[in-house]
């Protein structure tokens, strides 16, 4: 199966799922209508990308999806969120920070902490003090 | 004429303020320094300063966003004529010529033309536009719901069909947009709609989250993951610039500046890029990348060496620069005239002005004159801006493409994570943020363009309202679209446009089977 395939047969499958999910989730015919019409297009235009012929290319612009380092981001962006929704802004930027550039390669400890002690400052210093917005 | 003196001169009042005028240089800086960083472009520098105008008035918010997209297009021409890698993707079409020349020693001079080429050629853009939105916006307050929604589909369908990856997914994309825009508030009840029950999606999926999403985190995520596969051709890279040699460049000032016998000779090329940039640029969704190379084409055909194209050509770098900037005032007039975003940098301004309370639209020139001026005043402003910061950040330019890019893409994630919580103080939209990062994601593996899903996000509601509002007007007489003659023209020419475009599709494939 083709990339296009796939994308267009999600695409379809999406439309699907919306189709009979939207009148459970509206007041009104009216109100449903719109996403409905919607979701029928998105069903045939889904159907037409998976009928697309694609050559199978192989780009240097492409990357696996099961791929460990983006998922090792992926998991470290969503532990950052339930970290700020739990301690704050702070304690998990001191956390983001020197993780995603360990992740990245970089060995070197003294920069990293360098790094991280400026950005964190410097967010304070936008954040709190200029916009006067505190973060949590 | 009159009119518009005395809404030049209320719009002066407005802008003549220090907060603006620091906005819109701060803008402009900013925009240099992220589009000089490849892997940073002008989109996600805008993505990422969205949420900040918040904080500001609404010229200064505006003006600096204005100021970060000018400073950013041309910042993206930097690395690509230092080292053949664009910032920004329109600036492929000047590395062309930029890089030869670089390594011929004359960098500074590639710089120059480039700097003088952008500023002048949007200056000019601006003036198009001054000019122009006020006739289109008279036209625009004439037409009804009905004509309204048929000019909406035919731009959501231009903008659609013009996908990089093929018309089909473009429309694709662009219904995925649309249906997304219907999660939250029916726009003519206010009623919950698929909101599946929670309170955060009763309102709607607010763009910021959405933006930082698609365009920040899953981009800087992807890019991470690619740099890793790439390094190998990174040290590649890098050989390729060691072959020039230092001392070239530093044997002759004169191999930087920029004589005015060679600026005379860019003329023309900055006149052809401007013109066809501004027509290119006022139809919406085809972008800044193909008036930058209809520019460049345009001028290698008309002149009378096209042989030093590719090769280091004055004209070459003049041509491409001044298509792609041109293309930034008349993208404006869809947006200031109907709300129709002609691009994902003007998408994402709708998106500033709208957190703002102003929605630009046919009434927007009539209801707040003096303020729209004075964001035309700030273009010009922030060309000159550009112009300035733009001769000084040529000098330091080499140390800031250096930065190491890991420093630089942690530091636009917390960023991102940020803009995402101080528009409305609200950390679940990060939760937003996460999964359309996820979607992102998954759209760039699957070579789903994110652009029309987008514009198509913003402009669904209002898309839905006018469709409606025509239908509740008629009583559900959908023939309503074919009997006035605005929309029918619009909506026979956007049929027209998916079917040429398809079948020509399918033409050259054909003929490349055979």
């Amino acid at each position: 199966m083709t990339r296009l395939q796939i994308s267009g047969g999600a695409i379809a499958l999406l439309g699907v799922l919306i189709f009979f999910i939207t009148p459970y989730q509206v007041n009104s015919i009216q109100s449903g209508a719109f996403p409905r019409i919607v979701s029928l297009c998105l069903i045939v235009f889904g159907v037409l990308v998976a009928l697309t012929t694609e050559k199978s290319e192989k780009t240097n612009d492409d990357i696996k999806l099961f791929n460990p380092l983006l998922l090792c981001y992926l998991v470290l962006v969503f532990g950052t969120t339930l970290m700020i929704r739990k301690y704050g802004f702070y304690p998990a930027i001191i956390i983001l920070l020197p993780s995603c550039l360990v992740l990245f390669g970089e060995r070197n400890y003294k920069t990293i902490t360098l790094f991280t002690i400026i950005t964190t400052g410097m967010i304070y210093l936008i954040i709190d003090v200029l916009l006067g917005s505190g973060l949590p | 004429m009159t009119e518009l003196l005395s809404n030049v001169m209320l719009g002066m009042d407005l802008l003549l303020q220090w907060e603006v005028l620091f906005a819109a240089a701060g803008g402009v800086v900013a925009g240099l320094m992220m589009g000089a960083v490849p892997g940073l472009s002008d989109i996600i520098a805008i993505c990422l300063m969205v949420p900040f105008t918040f904080y500001l008035n609404p010229i200064a918010g505006i003006a600096m966003l204005m100021g970060l997209s000018k400073g950013a297009n041309f910042g993206g021409a930097i690395p690509a004529i230092l080292f053949n890698i664009p910032g920004t993707p329109q600036a492929v079409i000047t590395a062309f010529d930029g890089y030869p020349l670089t390594k011929q020693g004359k960098a500074g001079k590639a710089l120059k033309v480039a700097l003088f080429a952008s500023c002048i050629a949007d200056g000019i853009s601006d003036l198009i536009l001054i000019f122009l939105a006020a006739p289109v916006a008279m036209a625009a307050i004439m037409i009804g719901p009905a004509e309204h929604a048929s000019v909406v589909i035919f731009a959501l369908v231009l903008i659609s069909i013009t996908s990089e990856t093929g018309p089909v997914i473009g429309l694709a994309s662009m219904l995925f947009g649309l249906l997304l825009s219907s999660v939250g508030a029916d726009p003519l009840s206010g009623a919950p709609r698929l909101a599946f029950g929670s309170d955060e999606l009763s309102s709607g999926i607010n763009i910021v989250p959405m933006a930082l999403g698609f365009f920040v985190v899953s981009e800087i995520i992807w890019q991470i993951c690619l740099d890793k596969k790439k390094e190998a051709e990174r040290v590649k890279l890098q050989l390729l610039e060691d072959q020039i040699d230092p001392s070239i460049e530093q044997k002759s000032k004169k191999n930087h500046s920029l004589s005015f016998s060679e600026f005379k000779r860019c003329i023309p090329a900055i006149g052809r890029g401007t013109l066809i940039g501004s027509s290119i640029g006022a139809l919406p969704g085809i972008g800044t990348t193909v008036g930058a190379y209809l520019s460049y084409v345009a001028t290698k055909k008309a002149s009378k060496h096209p042989e030093d194209f590719g090769k280091g050509s004055i004209e070459g770098i003049a041509a491409a620069e001044a298509g792609n900037n041109a293309c930034n005032g008349p993208n404006l007039i869809p947006l200031i005239t109907l709300g129709i975003p002609g691009n994902l940098a003007a998408a994402l301004i709708l998106g500033a002005f709208t957190m703002q309370g102003l929605t630009p639209g046919p009434m927007f020139m009539e209801q707040q004159a003096p303020l729209l001026y004075a964001l035309f005043i700030v273009l010009f402003f922030s060309n000159f801006f550009t112009l300035f910061f733009g001769i000084l950040y040529t000098k330091l330019i080499r140390k800031m493409v250096s930065l190491p890019k890991n420093y630089i893409y942690s530091a636009v994630l917390v960023f991102a994570l940020i803009g995402t919580y101080i528009v409305h103080n609200n950390t679940f939209e990060l939760y937003f943020t996460l999964i359309f990062s996820v979607i992102g994601l998954l759209c760039r593996k699957g070579k789903i363009p994110m652009i029309p899903l987008l514009i198509a996000y913003i402009l669904g509601s209002s898309l839905e309202l006018k469709i409606r509002q025509t239908l509740d007007l008629h009583a559900y007489d959908f023939s309503v679209f074919l009997t006035k003659p605005i929309s029918c023209v619009f909506l026979s020419f956007s049929v027209v446009v998916i079917v040429y475009t398809i079948y020509k599709k399918l033409k050259s494939k054909a003929t490349a089977t055979e």
